[in-house]
């Protein structure tokens, strides 16, 4: 089978995946005690005359698989209506959100990249030198600091105290300059375990490696040793990174709760758990659909990516 | 309100009905006592009224329960130490469940239906009318689900007084009333009051200057501009405000509406007939003056009301007395009908500036009730404009935009109605309005402290001590309109019993919880109605209470 003709099947198998997603996330969502009429009266003593328009204005007063089957013929179209809560239009609250949580979640996903790659390269090849320990110990905090920690002690020395940062997001489109400045902050919170998480894998896949006939033969013939390490080694030793990256990709997706709490970041995080709280059902199916096309994108890729890196490996 | 101040004679007053109750029960408690050698020895009267209770219910020592808290450090502390207090008598075995707020609410308000066994802790927000702070929770037509009488507390006393209370139009008649009915329920316990909240608002001193603390949630942002109550703010530099918000602002539409954070994004937006002033008082707002008008034909209650002159919509509409009927009519078939359809049954549209309410009854918070509904343009009853996607009303700032978790902004409004006197200027000296919706309280300290914003009425408990003794901040703190409580379950054996619950209400710790829990922020509170009414709640009244019924002696 070509790369072509893998995609595509990955992709037709992507559509059974998806309803068996949004399938589990209905189901879950109505498991929960409590509804979505309880939070639109506010538990006052309604006429149940009232009530049951309400349900039925929403469907509520159906079978629950009869309202995912009307959710799905409405998915299918990317029709989500609006949402009984506010009243608004689905698509266009999750519209507005997603920029600001690709933005973020891209933004640290580079920096984990940019940080964890190089950082791995020179703990494997300085291994037990000053470097590596440095490496070592950086990489363990990294991954042990809770991110609201790390958040809250940025925001205030940097912030609070030094002023070089605003607390909250400025008055300003995304794509400006204040808000890259703004995100900085942001980003180092949410890159930082997955930076230390790549450092630490690359070291050890890159030792095994390091440690391989190819690699004596190759110095054997004459290479440099950046060409040995570059082009070699490093080449085998990504596909691990590459399954971690690409999952992270996905979880990036989802957005960053605590982050954006405490950042005041509108993002795709706070807007899910807030409809979750809420029994805001449409918000919710919508958002775990557009979560769930992430995952299985970022996981096409990875195996795509897969492919290029190693030869070996045929679909 | 009008002051009420009672002397020490206040104790001699208590209504006896409710003592000999508590003295019977402590005397069969030391009986109880010489029969079962084996049980836990109670110590002290808080103990001996648990013991004869649990002897009552036939329950033996330690019993075994929880308390059920949403996911919050202070709610967590606050268990704790009822736990520790209760567990130390030995007559409980108590652990804490803690649940998200939205599976607290639910588990809550399926608790009585489920048996659930479990004490809640939890909060009230009452309002401007004694009645706020003890209907829903006791009555018992409002048991859960359809109302938030969450252990199906039931007693026909207390329904009476609640009733009595809400036909009463007599002040000095309606104080008498809910002093009884809070007699009454403090005796009976069904649930412990602890703590009154406080409003503690916050702001940058270099900026924001004249700044007065209105006690309840919703009218937090009334300070920058309510010539109706004589107040507004000024700023030293600029001509935007900028303020925070807790949470998202969630609906526009005052019949939508049933969040704090969407009221007090509002409040600017919306005005009423009348309003309720900084301190309690009912003053004239669309309406300029109002009379009661009863003839044969009325059955309740029937009142003439004059509207103001020249007052103009953010939509260019006129207000008239059309607006006001169609206001009060569009709540029916909606879930907030029983704000208006509890007391309302029509009106009759004199003239343009005239229009009579008739009330189906004797309603005591009428005035109070009229403050909750929002005077809306006629492009919406005629369906042509729908409020979620933009608020009109006739207040002094305008709608200008609402980006979902991040702000919510309002322009002044120059076409508002009010023509300048000697203490409010007739302009708003604020031109814009923001409000930083930040969720996460120690942002929000950040946020004022780096001049990311310039005021907040969120700093965590711990902060206020700070701003106080910080020159460059100005603090406001005024008690509020809600309270802290532990609700028993009184549907189910040993909180069936009264004197489990009234042992229980003995040996809370309240000071503790206050001091520890909350830093000092609010008042001890013993029952439910807030001080700020303070005929109905008055601090000698407080002590009376708490003496007889609380304070183990």
């Amino acid at each position: 089978m070509t790369l072509g003709r893998y995609v595509w099947t990955r992709l037709l198998v992507t559509a059974p995946v998806l309803f068996g997603v949004t399938a589990l996330t209905f189901s879950f969502v109505h498991l929960l005690p409590g509804d979505a009429v309880d939070a639109i009266i506010g538990f006052q003593d309604v006429s149940p005359a009232v009530e049951a328009s309400i349900r039925a204005e929403y469907h509520l007063d159906q079978p629950v698989w009869k309202q995912y089957v009307l959710w799905l013929g409405d998915a299918a179209t990317l029709e989500f209506g609006e949402s009984p809560i506010t009243g608004r239009d689905v698509s266009a609250t999750i519209g507005r959100r997603l920029p600001a949580t690709l933005a973020l979640g891209g933004a640290a996903w580079l920096l984990a990249l940019a940080v964890g790659i190089p950082a791995g390269i020179v703990a494997a090849v300085r291994e037990g030198e000053p470097a590596d320990e440095l490496g070592r110990i950086a990489a363990l905090a990294g991954i042990a600091t809770p991110n609201f920690w790390l958040g809250l002690i940025l925001l205030f020395v940097f912030s609070v105290r030094l002023g070089w940062f605003r607390v909250i997001p400025p008055d300003a489109p995304l794509a400006s300059l204040a808000m890259a400045k703004f995100m900085l902050l942001p980003t180092i919170t949410l890159g930082t375990a997955s930076a230390a998480l790549i450092t630490r894998l690359l070291r050890s896949s890159m030792r095994r490696e390091l440690d391989a006939a190819y690699v004596r033969t190759a110095r054997a013939k004459g290479l440099s040793e950046r060409t040995v390490i570059l082009k070699h080694v490093l080449r085998n030793a990504l596909l691990p990174v590459v399954t971690v990256a690409g999952l992270q990709l996905a979880f990036l997706v989802d957005g960053a709760v605590v982050v954006e709490q405490i950042f005041s970041w509108p993002g795709m995080g706070r807007l899910l758990v807030r409809s979750i709280l809420r029994r805001d059902y449409t918000v919710i199916q919508a958002a775990v659909l557009v979560i769930g096309v992430a995952i299985v994108i970022a996981n096409l890729l990875v195996d795509i990516v897969y492919a290029i890196l190693d030869p070996r490996i045929r679909y | 309100m009008v002051g009420n101040s009672v002397g020490p004679g206040e104790r001699g007053r208590l209504r006896r009905r409710s003592l000999l109750k508590g003295a019977g029960a402590a005397g069969i408690a030391g009986l109880a006592g010489c029969i079962r050698p084996n049980s836990v020895t109670a110590d002290g009267p808080a103990e001996e009224l648990i013991q004869e209770g649990f002897e009552a219910a036939d329950v033996e020592p330690p019993f075994e329960t929880t308390i059920a808290i949403t996911e919050d450090e202070e709610r967590n502390k606050f268990a704790q130490l009822l736990r520790s207090e209760l567990n130390e008598t030995g007559f409980f075995d108590i652990s804490i469940t803690s649940q998200d707020f939205g599976s607290h609410v639910d588990m809550m308000f399926a608790a009585a239906e489920q048996n659930e066994n479990a004490m809640f802790v939890s909060s009230w927000t009452g309002g401007w009318d004694p009645s706020n702070y003890v209907d829903m929770l006791f009555h018992s037509d409002d048991h859960t689900p359809n109302g938030s009488n969450i252990g199906h507390y039931s007693d026909e006393t207390v329904d009476e007084y609640i009733d009595a209370g809400l036909t009463e139009t007599n002040y000095e008649d309606r104080v008498e009333i809910y002093r009884n009915l809070q007699e009454e329920l403090v005796g009976d316990s069904p649930a412990s009051f602890v703590r009154f909240s406080e409003a503690t608002h916050v702001w940058d001193g270099d900026i924001v200057s004249g700044w007065e603390t209105y006690p309840l949630r919703p009218g937090t942002y009334y300070a920058i501009y309510a010539p109706w109550a004589g107040v507004y703010t000024e700023l030293e530099e600029g001509s935007e405000f900028v303020g925070d918000l807790g949470s998202d602002v969630t609906n526009y539409d005052p019949i939508a509406i049933n969040g704090t954070v969407s009221s007090q994004a509002t409040a600017l937006l919306y005005e009423q007939l009348v309003g309720v002033d900084f301190d309690g008082e009912i003053q004239p707002m669309l309406a300029t003056d109002w009379e009661r008008i009863d003839d044969e034909q009325t059955d309740g209650m029937r009142y003439r009301f004059s509207l103001r002159e020249g007052v103009r919509f953010h939509n260019g509409e006129r207000l008239t007395a059309a607006h006001v009927k169609e206001s009060l009519e569009r709540y029916e078939g909606t879930p907030r009908a029983n704000d208006v359809y509890d007391w309302y049954e029509t009106s009759e549209v004199v003239d343009d500036e005239t229009i009579e309410i008739s009330c189906s009854r004797e309603y005591g918070p009428f005035e109070s009730a009229l403050f909750n509904v929002s005077i809306v343009p006629m492009a919406v009853i005629d369906g042509e404009h729908d409020l979620e996607s933009e608020p009109i009303g006739t207040g002094p700032y305008r709608f200008v935009e609402h980006e979902s978790d991040d702000h919510w902004r309002m322009e002044r409004f120059d076409d508002h109605w009010f023509e300048g006197s000697e203490a409010v200027p007739e302009r708003a000296p604020i031109e814009t309005v923001t409000l930083e919706i930040i969720t996460e309280k120690s942002s929000r300290q950040g946020a004022l402290e780096a001049g990311n914003i310039h005021f907040s009425y969120g700093v965590p408990s711990a902060s206020v001590a700070d701003f106080e003794s910080d020159a460059a901040y100005g603090v406001g703190r005024h008690v509020g309109g809600g309270f802290d409580m532990v609700i028993y379950p009184t549907y189910r054996a040993p909180f069936s019993e009264r004197s489990v619950r009234r042992g229980c209400n003995m040996l809370l710790p309240r000071e503790r919880i206050l001091e520890n829990v909350y830093r000092g922020i609010g008042q001890l509170a013993y029952t439910p109605i807030s001080p700020l009414l303070e005929g109905y709640a008055s601090e000698s009244f407080q002590e009376a209470i708490a003496n007889e019924y609380v304070r183990p002696n």
